[in-house]
């Protein structure tokens, strides 16, 4: 139970880099198909709906995201120590994202496409003032945002484990990179 | 029992010094005032750290394998380590 908990806690401070690379490609590939089945775009920091993604279209989404937060993660790692690895930054990157891959299944059944849509439908005609959300898409929605914070929580824990990063302007940096890694991705997944 | 050897004041937590040396065979008695030496001034997990290191030869990998950590967090340390001798001042 204690191992677990470290586990859950720092994953890349007590898993040995190979391994840490082998889950990170692996669930990379299943998290890929994923979102291709659940029709789903993922980005740094949000999740769009999509009719009909390609299989094309999202396995380079995927990369450009895995890519991008590896390159400027590594840089930025570079500057705070020159220690930093390529390879712990993109074990931080692809472990990272497991918690995203996990929070596709709120789209089991089209469920997250259903409630919003009639979520929208009732922003639209102003219904949505007398209404009030069903439970299951409350209780989803917890469940989304705790694997999001989760997601930010290992990329941020697996980036100090990384680079040894202790100071407040590091982690600042970290933050604004991470946002701006986002605006700036989030175009071109557009564009594709 | 084994005995650890104090390195820090109980009173104010400042580094002690040795004051004084003796022989056990003949009973002679060494007085004045030394610095502990640099690897008594570490924590005994700093100590255990650098007899490690040394047992491994130097390699971080192997280290982490033993200690059942990861590379970077055994890195960490040692440089979290330097860090510390570095502001003993020495």
């Amino acid at each position: 139970m204690n191992k677990l908990l470290q586990l859950l806690k720092n994953p890349f401070a007590i898993i040995e880099d190979k391994k840490l690379l082998f889950f990170g490609i692996f669930s990379f590939i299943i998290g890929i198909f994923l979102a291709y089945y659940f029709q789903l775009q993922r980005q740094i920091l949000r999740l769009n709906i999509l009719e009909t993604p390609t299989i094309t279209q999202v396995i380079i989404w995927h990369f450009i995201i895995v890519a991008s937060l590896a390159i400027i993660f590594f840089t930025l790692g570079k500057i705070i120590n020159r220690k930093t690895r390529f390879l712990d930054i993109l074990n931080t990157v692809l472990i990272s994202l497991i918690p995203i891959y996990i929070s596709f299944f709120q789209n089991f059944n089209n469920f997250l496409t259903v409630q919003t849509t009639q979520m929208l439908d009732a922003i639209k005609d102003g219904s949505i003032y007398t209404q009030s959300p069903p439970v299951l898409f409350i209780l989803v929605g917890f469940i989304g945002l705790f694997l999001f914070i989760y997601y930010i929580y290992l990329l941020f824990i697996g980036f100090k484990t990384a680079t040894n990063a202790k100071k407040t302007s590091h982690y600042v940096l970290f933050f604004v990179l991470l946002i701006i890694t986002d605006i700036l991705t989030s175009g071109l997944i557009n564009s594709i | 029992m084994k005995t650890k050897l104090p390195t820090l004041c109980p009173s104010c937590e400042s580094l002690l010094n040795v004051s004084q040396l003796s022989c056990e065979n003949c009973q002679t008695v060494v007085q004045g005032t030394y610095p502990l030496p640099i690897f008594l001034k570490l924590s005994p997990k700093e100590q255990e750290f650098i007899l490690q290191f040394f047992l491994t030869s130097g390699s971080l990998k192997e280290m982490a394998s033993q200690l059942g950590i990861s590379y970077p967090t055994v890195r960490n340390q040692l440089d979290d380590m330097i860090q510390h001798i570095k502001d003993l001042n020495i």
